[in-house]
This record gives C-alpha cells, sequence and structure tokens, in this order.
C-alpha cells in the first residue's frame, strides 16, 4: 500500500505548452520529492519561469499531467486521454496549496503588510480573524519584519517587500512553495536577506521549487539542480558535481557564459 | 450693501425660503438616490461587461450604447409614462431615479471598466496565487484599487448626477428647479429666482466636489 510519503509533491508529466507557434514547454518531465529543494536554472527563454508558473495553473499546460501530492492540476486526464477543465473553484483549491514569490512582489498596495498576510487564510481558507493575525505576527517575526505590520507596502523597500510576500506565501500552510527569480528586481544589497529567509525555510523542510539566476545561492540552498533549455529538461543532478563537471554542451556554456560575465 | 441685496431681490428670496427648502430636500434625495443607484448598477453592469463571453458583452455594450446616446429626458419620459405600462406602480419620484441611475450607472460601468483595466496582471496573479477565485480577487484585490484610481472621473460623474436631477422637473417633481419655476409664475422674478437657484446648485456640488477630495485624499494617505 503506497502511503502519502511515497507518492511526490510535484509530478510533472511529459508537459507541452505553446505560446502562438513558440513552443516553451517540450515534453517536460519531472518529481520534487517531500522536503526537497530543486533549483532549476536555464538561459532567459528556456521555459524555466513558464514551468514554474504552470505548476500553479498560472499558465495553462497543453498537454500532459501536473499532479501535486497526486491530485492532477487544472486539468483531469480521463481514462482514454482525453482531458477535462477543472471547475475554478476546484483551481484555486489546488492553487491554496501551492505558495508562490514573484520577481515583482505583486503585494496588495491597498492593503497593510498585516492585511496582506491575513486576507487570503480569512477569505479562501475561513480562518479565525483572531488566529490569522496571530500567524502573521508569528511570519513577519520569522522574517525579520515584526515591527512593519502595520505599514503599508509602498513604505517598505524592494527587500522588505519580497519577506513579506513570502511570509503572505506562507500564511496558506502551503505544501510546496514557487519562487520565481524573486531576487531579480532587487538592488544587489538587498538580495542576502530575502535569499536568508530562503535558507531558513529549506532548512525548516518545506518543499521548494526555485527560479534562479542566483548561481550561488542555487548551488547552496538546493538539493538538486535542474538545467532547462528548448522546453527540456537538459541535466538534472547534485548541484555541485552539476556545476563542476557539467556534461551536456549547452549546460557547459550557460555556465561559461555566466562566469565570464562576472570575469 | 441693502441697496445691492435688494436688487438682487434677497428679500424676496428670503420670503420664499421654505419653497425652497422643500424643492431643495428633494434634489438631495433624489441625488443621493440616484447615485446610490448609479454607483451600484455601474457596479453590477461591468462584471458581466468584462466577462468576455459575448452573448452576454453584446447586450450591456447595446444597452450602455443606447443610454448613453440618447437624451436623459426623454429617458425620464420614457420611464415615467413607460414603467407603468409595463404594470409597475412606481411614483414619478422613482421614476425619475431609474432615469437617471440607469443612464448615470452605463457612464460608471464604462469608468470602472477603465480602471479595471489599468491594474496590472501582477495583482491578478498575487490574488489568484493565494487560491483566491476571480470573483473574491475581483472583489478585495482589484476593484479596491480601481475604483481609487478612477476617484477624480467618478467625482465629475457624480456632480453631472447633481445637475442632471433638475430634469425630473420635467414629469412634476417639485425638486429645486421646478420649485424656482412655480415661485416665478407667481411673481415674475425669474433673474433673481433662478440667480439663486444656480448659487445653490453651484454650492451643493462644490461641497460634494470637496468632500470627495477629501475623502480621495484620506484614502490615498493610506498607501
Amino acid at each position: 500500500m503506497s502511503t502519502s510519503a511515497d507518492i511526490p509533491m510535484v509530478r510533472v508529466k511529459d508537459v507541452y505548452k505553446s505560446f502562438g507557434d513558440l513552443r516553451v514547454l517540450d515534453g517536460i518531465s519531472f518529481d520534487v520529492t517531500r522536503g526537497e529543494v530543486l533549483a532549476i536554472i536555464g538561459p532567459s527563454g528556456s521555459g524555466k519561469s513558464t514551468m514554474l508558473r504552470c505548476l500553479n495553473f498560472l499558465e495553462e499546460h497543453d498537454a500532459g499531467e501536473i499532479l501535486i501530492e497526486g491530485e492532477p492540476l487544472g486539468y483531469r486526464v480521463r481514462a482514454d486521454g482525453s482531458r477535462v477543465r477543472e471547475p475554478e473553484a476546484e483551481i484555486a483549491r489546488m492553487r491554496s496549496n501551492v505558495g508562490m514569490v514573484f520577481q515583482s512582489f505583486n503585494l496588495f498596495p491597498h492593503r497593510s503588510v498585516r492585511e496582506n498576510i491575513t486576507m487570503a487564510p480569512v477569505s479562501v481558507k475561513h480562518v479565525d480573524k483572531a488566529e490569522a493575525n496571530a500567524r502573521a505576527e508569528v511570519l513577519l517575526e520569522k522574517v525579520g519584519l515584526a515591527d512593519k505590520i502595520d505599514e503599508y507596502p509602498s513604505r517598505l523597500s524592494g527587500g522588505q517587500q519580497q519577506r513579506v510576500a513570502i511570509a503572505r506565501a506562507l500564511a496558506m500552510e502551503p505544501k510546496v512553495m514557487l519562487f520565481d527569480e524573486v531576487t531579480s528586481a532587487l538592488d544587489p544589497e538587498l538580495v542576502a536577506e530575502v535569499l536568508t529567509v530562503m535558507q531558513q525555510l529549506a532548512e525548516e523542510g518545506m518543499t521548494m521549487v526555485i527560479v534562479t539566476h542566483e548561481m550561488q545561492f542555487a548551488h547552496d540552498v538546493s538539493d538538486r539542480l535542474m538545467f532547462i533549455d528548448g522546453g527540456k529538461v537538459i541535466e538534472e543532478g547534485n548541484p555541485a558535481k552539476l556545476l563542476a563537471k557539467p556534461k551536456s554542451p549547452r549546460l557547459k556554456e550557460f555556465l561559461h557564459r555566466f562566469r565570464a560575465s562576472f570575469n | 450693501m441693502d441697496a445691492i441685496l435688494s436688487f438682487f431681490g434677497f428679500g424676496f428670496i428670503q420670503s420664499q425660503l421654505p419653497r425652497f427648502w422643500d424643492g431643495f430636500q428633494l434634489t438631495l434625495a433624489i441625488s443621493a438616490a440616484s447615485m446610490i443607484g448609479a454607483v451600484l448598477w455601474g457596479l453590477a453592469l461591468v462584471g458581466p461587461r468584462m466577462s468576455g463571453v459575448r452573448t452576454i458583452v453584446i447586450p450591456i455594450v447595446a444597452y450602455i450604447e443606447l443610454v448613453r446616446n440618447t437624451p436623459l429626458l426623454l429617458q425620464i419620459y420614457l420611464s415615467y409614462f413607460g414603467l407603468p405600462l409595463l404594470g409597475l406602480p412606481l411614483s414619478a419620484f422613482m421614476c425619475g431615479v431609474i432615469a437617471i441611475a440607469s443612464q448615470h450607472g452605463a457612464f460608471l460601468c464604462e469608468i470602472f471598466r477603465a480602471g479595471i483595466q489599468s491594474i496590472s496582471r501582477h495583482q491578478w496573479e498575487g490574488a489568484l496565487a493565494l487560491g483566491m477565485t476571480r470573483r473574491k480577487a475581483m472583489r478585495q484585490v482589484i476593484l479596491p484599487q480601481a475604483v481609487l484610481k478612477v476617484v477624480p472621473p467618478i467625482g465629475n460623474q457624480l456632480v453631472i448626477l447633481i445637475k442632471d436631477t433638475s430634469l425630473v422637473s420635467a414629469i412634476g417633481i417639485i425638486e429645486l428647479t421646478l420649485s424656482g419655476k412655480m415661485v416665478i409664475e407667481r411673481s415674475g422674478a425669474s433673474f433673481e429666482v433662478f440667480l439663486f437657484i444656480a448659487a445653490v446648485y453651484l454650492l451643493l456640488t462644490t461641497t460634494f466636489g470637496v468632500v470627495l477630495r477629501i475623502a480621495e485624499n484620506r484614502l490615498r494617505a493610506r498607501q
């Protein structure tokens, strides 16, 4: 008998996705196990962000299947292979289990930090308001922003906003967290404070999928590194090995260009 | 000073104040009821207007274009003479409010739509990623920001609405304008009365404008 521990947290099965004539995901498959931190790297336009956005159905895959803890996301595949789109409420329920942090923060500017964090638990999961509040305080403490609870997002730095965004996603108690180039919009001196929070989350055993340009961070924090190009997984494995001894020419070239930009 | 005031018939106006007062109160009531109606109607229309479902969008666009491009006076007549024919036993007051709310709601719908479209898709994604349905995202995240963005054009529209309430005098509602006309018919002091009434409308619309600006600044100050 299979227990929930055997089921991968995320399973991507032969997923295709095109924007018009442009094929962005080209039959991609991978699993993310419980508690695993997967970092996805790749050149721009490789499909890595699209892949991540498919994991909470912000992008809808054209074919294949995505399962979150065994449950199909967005589409249910019938026995004859045809697909049925899930009703909106079901998609929303699935999304509530998948936290996402964006490059552009996407905090709600008309709500205070506290409200940004408590809003979804109260309105989506019907958590008691006082309880949501208490949880918001704990989460802000964790990301080092307890004193900002009644500020509005526009009064925070980029790094602070991004940490609030992480706290907001965590407030839904997600099974997996997705990070979409979350430090790309930050000033260099603000990157570390966000990465520290992510590292802490990883150490606590959160299942994470991280799309990033921060190669050193990917190396340090991830359990597995995946190199994507042309909408396919080109190479994956232990981050230290992969970065030190890339096998595929494309990853070699990618790493070469990446390192060249620092020299 | 007294000479100027008496030239403008101030003493006469003063003697007629109770009549104007009744009319003014009705104008206030019609304005308030029509505003509430227009805002709710505009909000009710904007969702279906933006639904993207052709069979819903086309009739709504047709309705909006129709009421925006025909005179309000005509719509007031149609409401006053037409709605009873449909078996709706409505007072003149209600018919007037319905006509005004219907037209201004259509205008407001387009203003709301512009505001909603001005909100970045990132806000939608932020809300959807938290497990909100589109409906919840719209109500809690998009609309509050959209409304704030379009407070100035909404203010304009509602000032026009206040002025448009004078048109319901045509269906015998003795609001401010008609109360003035009645005083004129009895006294012949048309210049003094119309000038006075214009001043009252001006006072009403500017007061409304100031209140709106204070409210807007309060809302903005929080962000």
